[in-house]
């Protein structure tokens, strides 16, 4: 598996993966719809039905705003993992707060980027986090 | 205040007791008299406070009229303390009212009738004396409370500006993406004005992304925090120009842009500034065939320095001068100019953020130049100063 997606919204999630389909190079993708079914898929290391010869994903991007367990929250916990703080975690929001900011970089987080409103921006940008974090970013570990 | 007013009396005489006392009785008031006759009697009322007035002898055994003053002072700084001593002296008047006494009468039958006036004199300033510290008092509460409620509600609508602007860019995103998507994957199956029907939805949601973006940049140049540095304007004039001309190859625009314009200020809120300015002359001057746009130094002095940037666009009328600063505000239809309403507002609240000013000056069909100000670094200093003590 190569990107493990956390994002609340179903539009957003469709337009996500339609940019990807679209995308140069197709990828697999998970798509997790809340901070806890995300956690609980990451941290169920006993599982047989997800993680059975799974691999970790390569790459996680993260929503910021979600009800219940926020990426804030999701995001601390991946980095305090042992098994999970080296995956490479790309926040994707619609907030360009600096409070927002300042609280992703300070929990670990590998980079940051806001939504554009634009979709050619937005399908630009899906390309280029794609080429970058799983073509030319060197990975702590082989997947 | 009760009618009947409570006087303690400190004088160690017996006849001095009784002509004070007669003094007071020959009066309308009714007035209570407490006697101290010595030092420990005099700190035993005192602790005591049942008293509106006081009135000392200047020389009493033991110790001195100016002992009282100076302890009713400490104690009670409101309660009326009058001097009254057998010797008229000046020095000794002199010496009472500087100490606090606010009043000072010689013990003799003819002066010490004044006593009862001295007394009633003395309460009212007393009195006006506390409303007044009253009112000073409500008033600087009021005060308080007023800035605190305007500063409240500059916070609210911050955060309601910035938070509209995000809350709607998220739909409109999903409105164009999937506009885009039913493009890419439909367009064939679609007539004519179907697919005309959507470049329509798709320009008006791409005016609304503006509207929507430029309203994100004018809560910012509201509500970010002032990071001043030394800002090359030259440079970033030249950057706006080259981005404008690459995103719009086709036209011959005369550029002039003078060289080494430097200033202290918000880097980001300054380029925001100028690139305004220099889109709006780049649009504007769009039906001149020979367009030319010129950022330059109007005026150089110890505290301001004067820039603008000029075109020979289509200009205004000059009576709009001040209505085209305002949000929302504009003189052209979205056919003939696209454009937000919201990019003169936003450089205006950009300027005065700098305590700087701009201002306008057009001929119609001619052109238009916008002058702004900005002070000098030594100007400005102070205001650096307090501005950057946030740590970052």
């Amino acid at each position: 598996m190569d990107i493990l997606l956390v994002e609340d919204q179903r539009m957003d999630i469709e337009l996500m993966l339609y940019a990807l389909k679209k995308s140069r190079s197709p990828c697999n993708i998970v798509v997790m719809q809340n901070g806890q079914d995300a956690l609980n898929y990451l941290l169920d290391d006993n599982s047989e039905n997800q993680h059975a010869g799974h691999s970790w994903p390569n790459l996680i991007l993260l929503d910021l705003k979600m009800p219940g367990i926020d990426g804030h929250q999701v995001l601390a916990k991946i980095k305090q993992t042992k098994h999970l703080k080296q995956i490479p975690v790309v926040i994707l929001t619609s907030s360009s707060e600096l409070k927002d900011r300042i609280r992703c970089y300070d929990s670990g987080a590998n980079s940051y980027m806001v939504k554009p409103s634009s979709y050619h921006e937005f399908k630009m940008l899906i390309d280029k986090i794609r080429e970058y974090w799983l073509e030319l970013n060197t990975a702590a570990e082989d997947s | 205040m009760s009618n009947n007013t409570r006087v303690l009396l400190i004088e160690d005489n017996k006849f001095d007791r009784e002509l004070v006392k007669y003094a007071l009785q020959s009066s309308d008031a009714t007035f209570q008299v407490i006697d101290a006759c010595s030092a420990r009697e005099f700190e035993a009322h005192l602790e005591n406070s049942q008293f509106d007035v006081v009135l000392t002898d200047f020389n009493i055994l033991g110790f001195g009229g100016l002992v009282v003053v100076n302890s009713v002072r400490k104690k009670f700084p409101d309660i009326p303390v009058i001097v009254i001593t057998g010797t008229g002296s000046e020095q000794i008047a002199v010496e009472s009212l500087k100490s606090g006494a606010n009043d000072y009468i010689v013990k003799t039958p003819q002066h010490i009738r004044r006593l009862p006036y001295a007394i009633a004199a003395a309460l009212e300033k007393m009195r006006l004396d506390q409303e007044a510290r009253k009112s000073e008092q409500e008033i600087r509460e009021l005060n308080e409370k007023l800035q605190e409620k305007v500063s409240e509600r500059t916070a609210e609508l911050e955060a309601f500006t910035s938070s509209v602007s995000h809350d709607l860019r998220a739909p409109l995103r999903r409105i164009y993406g999937f506009c885009y998507a039913l493009k890419e994957e439909c367009d064939d199956q679609l007539n004519e004005p179907g697919r005309d029907f959507l470049s329509r939805i798709i320009k008006s949601v791409d005016h609304m992304r503006l509207l929507i973006d430029g309203l994100i940049d004018l809560s910012k140049a509201m509500d970010k925090e002032m990071i001043y540095v030394s800002v090359d304007l030259s440079y970033i004039a030249h950057e706006i120009m080259n981005e404008l001309k690459n995103d719009d190859p086709d036209r011959q625009v005369e550029i002039t842009i003078v060289k080494d314009a430097k200033t202290h200020g918000e880097h980001k809120l300054l380029r925001v500034a100028l690139t305004n300015l220099l889109q709006n002359a780049w649009k504007y001057t769009r039906p001149n065939n020979k367009p030319h746009i010129e950022f330059g130094i109007l005026e150089t002095t110890k505290d301001w320095v004067s820039y603008f940037v000029r075109d020979n666009g289509i200009g205004f009328d000059m009576q709009h001068k001040d209505e085209i600063f305002e949000v929302f505000k504009r003189l052209h239809t979205e056919d003939e100019f696209p454009g937000d309403g919201i990019g003169l507002a936003t450089v205006k609240q950009i300027i005065t953020r700098h305590r700087g000013k701009i201002w306008t000056n057009a001929i119609k069909d001619e052109g238009a130049t916008f002058y702004f100000r900005l002070p000098t670094y030594h100007n400005a200093k102070d205001f650096h100063a307090s501005n950057n003590s946030t740590d970052r």
